[in-house]
């Protein structure tokens, strides 16, 4: 298990370093790092200041020794709007986008495993059929127009929730959090359905084709001629072996959850990493993007490392090879 | 032991004119199609068939199994005097597992890959029998013993996965009969495991069922394993029993040609060195039976008559013994 | 076993593969109806000039002052606005039929552009193997494991803005889905006897990949080239939406939405609500014809 942990650590270090030298190339090699981290603003002899400061005039291996070292020390730059440290703006704002996509995940596995075994279970009743149209529904919707609709209807017309904002925040361990007050909820409430939909549809198709495959199953069979009342042999047999994928996609999801975030933090102009992005993009604001994505990069490294080794946890079969072997 | 001889006299199980059919788009599938067979407590019935000739589906019919679309449409299944077919849900489901179990063909798949066995059989006495976890565990400990398995605590703890093949069908069989059944439906247990194995759980199956006196009912295509094991045997065809009798009888002088035709493809009776001779033709597509006698076209001895349903001709004086044929073979008494 | 009880296909008459596909296809109600939506939607953009109450962007055909009408109002200049208008008086119901125009052929063309780029690569990583194979696959693989609206942002931001970066950038998230379908295709069609029997008979490894393996690659390919339309103008809409899409010369579906954002909340709901259907309309209708495709086409299915 340990070794097990320690090599995908250092795959995962590995990953970081090739993403590193990718957004490398991306703005030093392929764009032109004077346009991209330089205000264009600028005065001329600031701008030779700011180049020589950069080292644009060094050699490009030199270039992303620097700019590794700048990334390793957590310094990426300073804005250009804000005038304070890149990666100090992200981090600031990356309590909402976390909070925001892990309430959204949890509507997504609380709606959609239910949904997706009644489905399953059901598969030609009505109600299995309903279930299905609105996950293919959920698909095609576009996250942002959604987004457009749940404000039309929750917040013009019937005027019961908050259009835009996070509200007030309380603090936890110099953290601000929604969800401890009401307020919060009741400005996370609409952002969260509308970034769960997406991944609710998923669950739900995930679970239903889950479930169909595990009724055809022996074990769930032989778990009927047991005499075992229904509930256990779905809750227990059926529900245990699914489940253990499905999290593991859940898991795997809430990075593209943290990424899709952009869309409804600008529709509900919730003041999350992906506002800042989209924000910085229409400003020209490059070192707060360059921040951004490799914030975003390490998230995903960090989201499938801890997947990965949870699901070795998790699962009998693999945890019993790999402590084997 | 003057009750139990007067259970003897009526039968533990009594299936008679059982139709399950499997509504498709293109038709009807009559997977088992009027099957009628009995059997007495502690007596071991042997149904053989190949595959698709309806004796899982009949095995499934016995337990309310059958998965959708299918349905029995007809017939009765009557155990111990209860009428089956029309038992609700949850009287059924107490009779699962506990006085009628199963043990199906796969033993890499029928144990639950993500439970632990001791989960897995204490979960079926707790089901019928609320005794607590502590005496269900004692008991699922001997269960295993019972069939062979050394260790039984440290097995307890496993995985089905950390098993063999024939160590999981071993622990399916104590599941099985860890609540005393009467009545065992086994489908085809010993296929997937390899000769030396079968044999020895054959064997022990055969000794529990004796001491316990659970009937068995014993699904499989290979005559070999009947002949060995059987009180009594059903060949089945195309949805129907087309022979029955003693094992002895059905063996040693088939009266049915389709018998006759299964015995001669066994490899062993025949002389070494000499080919092997096999039933012409291939079985029935299930949507397209023929009228009358399904065997007719590949039937050496079929004719003009055989357009008509044959019926079941009994022996005179021994009611379980007979043949669905219009010609049945002279050596038959 | 209930397995066995699958129905059989009627060996009659035989018919053409397409025939056959057609048949199957239209067996199905609601992929009938994605097909009849999707089909109206087309007609509308092609002939988005013919069938338009007005052109939306001749100024000469629109009044300031009939700005943000509801739907049913009627024109200064006679006939109703069905749909309302926008801000600058433009009839929402031509903005649409025009905005549909722009957003289907932004999708279809950044499609074909990708198809030709992933059936390239993948036929080259399944032909040649080895180095060439694990390259491309690896970064297929990178490239599928990030969400696709979040490399499209990046390479706006790196790009900067335009039609044409905005077309770049959906073939760049498109192409590794080609990629990869055509690769695991022809790796399965290339052991099959008939590519032995093409290469016995020398012929040149070109004409065995475009006449012999690509063929038989196609059924897949068209599956995920559908639903890849979709997304295709779904991610348009959404880049658009976030105003790092289209240019305001080219309002698609997404921009009159975008357009539209303001005064939704003022209760003037028909500037975004309206493209917004029209946007799901296209979207669902390709998805229902997609999802019916698979089902017909994917030979594991077809008993």
């Amino acid at each position: 298990m340990t070794a097990f942990v320690i090599r995908r650590l250092i795959e995962s270090v590995v990953v970081l370093f090739a993403m590193s030298l990718i957004v490398f190339v991306g703005v030093y090699a392929i764009g032109n790092p004077v346009d991209i981290l330089i205000n264009p603003q600028a005065e001329p002899l600031e701008r030779e200041r700011a180049i020589a400061a950069l080292g644009l005039d060094r050699p490009l291996w030199e270039q992303y020794v620097t700019f590794l070292r700048g990334a390793v020390t957590g310094d990426l730059g300073r804005s250009f709007v804000h005038a304070t440290p890149a990666l100090g703006l992200i981090v600031e704002k990356m309590p909402a986008t976390l909070e925001l996509a892990f309430v959204a995940m949890l509507l997504a596995v609380v709606l959609g495993i239910p949904l997706g075994l009644w489905a399953g279970l059901k598969p030609d009743a009505l109600s299995g059929r309903a279930i299905m149209a609105g996950s293919i529904l959920g698909f095609s919707l576009p996250t942002f127009w959604v987004g457009l609709m749940l404000i039309m209807v929750f917040s013009v017309m019937l005027g019961w929730l908050p259009s835009n904002g996070r509200g007030p925040t309380v603090d936890v361990l110099g953290i601000g959090v929604s969800f401890l007050t009401v307020d919060g909820w009741r400005h996370l409430i609409l952002p969260a359905t509308n970034l769960a939909l997406f991944k609710l549809a998923l669950l739900i198709r995930l679970t239903r084709a889950g479930t169909r495959e595990a009724l055809l199953q022996d074990y769930v069979k032989f778990a009927r001629a047991k005499g075992l009342p229904q509930r256990r042999v779905i809750g227990v047999h059926v529900l245990r072996n699914i489940l253990i994928p499905i999290v593991t996609v859940a898991g795997l999801e809430l990075g593209s959850v943290i990424a899709f975030a952009i869309v409804t933090e600008s529709v509900f102009a919730w003041p999350g990493m992906g506002k800042l992005l989209i924000d910085s993009i229409n400003l020209l604001d490059r070192p707060v993007i360059v921040a951004y994505l490799l914030v975003i990069v390490a998230i995903f490294i960090t989201i499938n490392l801890v997947v990965d080794v949870l699901y070795s946890a998790l699962d009998p079969r693999v945890r019993l090879t790999e402590s084997r072997g | 032991m003057s009750a139990t001889a007067a259970m003897r006299d009526e039968p533990l199980l009594v299936v008679d004119g059982l139709c399950t059919h499997f509504p498709t788009r293109a038709g009807v599938v009559k997977a088992v199609d009027g099957v009628s067979f009995s059997l007495r407590r502690g007596e071991i019935l042997g149904l053989v068939g190949e595959s698709g000739s309806g004796k899982s589906i009949t095995g499934y019919s016995i337990l309310g199994l059958v998965d959708p679309p299918g349905r029995v449409v007809a017939g009765s299944i009557r155990y111990d005097g209860v009428e089956l077919t029309t038992l609700p849900g949850e009287a059924m489901r107490r009779l699962r597992g506990n006085r009628i179990s199963m043990v199906v063909q796969d033993p890499m798949a029928t144990l639950n890959p993500v439970l632990r066995i001791d989960r897995q059989m204490t979960e079926t006495i707790l089901a019928h029998d609320d005794v607590g976890e502590a005496l269900a565990l004692e008991r699922a400990r001997d269960a295993l013993l019972r069939v062979g398995i050394a260790s039984p605590d440290e097995r307890l703890r496993a995985y089905p996965h950390q098993f063999s093949g024939g160590m999981r069908q071993r622990v399916a069989i104590a599941i099985a009969l860890i609540n005393r059944p009467d009545l065992v439906i086994a489908d085809e247990p010993t296929t997937a495991l390899d000769v030396t194995i079968q044999g020895q759980i054959l064997h022990e199956v055969q000794t529990l069922a004796r001491e316990t006196g659970t009937a068995l009912v014993w699904i499989t295509h290979d005559l070999t394993v009947v002949a060995g094991l059987a009180d009594r045997v059903c060949v089945m065809y195309a949805g129907r029993i087309v022979e029955q009798g003693t094992t002895a009888q059905v063996l040693e002088s088939p009266a049915h040609p389709y018998t006759r035709g299964l015995l001669d493809s066994v490899p062993a009776r025949n002389a070494r060195g000499a080919r092997l001779r096999q039933i012409p033709g291939m079985p029935p597509a299930p949507l397209g039976l023929p009228d009358g006698c399904a065997f007719r076209e590949r039937c050496p001895r079929a004719d003009e008559a055989c357009v008509a349903d044959p019926p079941m001709r009994g022996t005179p004086g021994d009611p379980d013994r007979g043949a669905r044929c219009h010609h049945p073979l002279d050596d038959a008494p | 076993m209930p397995a066995s009880a699958a129905p059989v296909r009627d060996p009659g008459v035989p018919t053409s593969p397409l025939r056959r596909v057609a048949a199957d296809f239209f067996a199905d109600p609601v992929a009938t109806f994605g097909f009849a939506l999707l089909a109206l939607l087309v007609a509308l953009a092609l002939f988005a000039p013919l069938v338009s109450p007005q052109n939306p962007y001749d100024l000469a055909q629109i009044d300031v002052l009939d700005g943000r009408l509801p739907p049913g109002a009627a024109a200064a200049t006679g006939g109703t606005y069905w749909l309302g208008t926008d801000d600058q008086g433009r009839d929402m119901l031509s903005a649409i039929f025009y905005g549909l125009r722009i957003s289907l052929s932004v999708g279809v063309a950044s499609t074909i552009v990708a198809l030709a780029i992933g059936v390239v690569a993948g036929l080259a990583a399944a032909w040649a193997g080895g180095r060439i194979e694990t390259l491309v696959m690896r970064v297929v693989d990178i490239q599928l494991s990030f969400p696709a609206i979040l490399i499209a942002l990046i390479l706006i931001a790196v790009l900067g803005q335009g039609t044409g970066k905005v077309v770049a950038a959906l073939v760049t998230v498109q192409w590794a889905y080609y990629a990869r379908t055509v690769r695991s295709a022809a790796l399965v069609e290339r052991r099959k006897e008939y590519i032995e029997a093409a290469r016995c008979l020398a012929l040149s490894p070109l004409r065995i990949v475009a006449g012999h393996l690509l063929p038989n690659c196609l059924p897949p390919l068209i599956v995920v080239a559908t639903v890849q339309v979709a997304a295709a103008i779904a991610l348009e809409a959404t880049l658009s939406f976030l105003g790092l899409g289209l240019p305001i010369t080219e309002p698609s579906l997404g921009l009159l939405i975008a357009n539209g954002y303001q005064y939704l909340l003022s209760g003037k709901y028909w500037i975004s609500f309206f493209p917004g259907l029209a946007l799901l309309a296209s979207i669902v209708s390709i998805n229902l014809v997609g999802d019916r495709l698979r089902d017909v086409l994917n030979p594991r299915l077809q008993r």
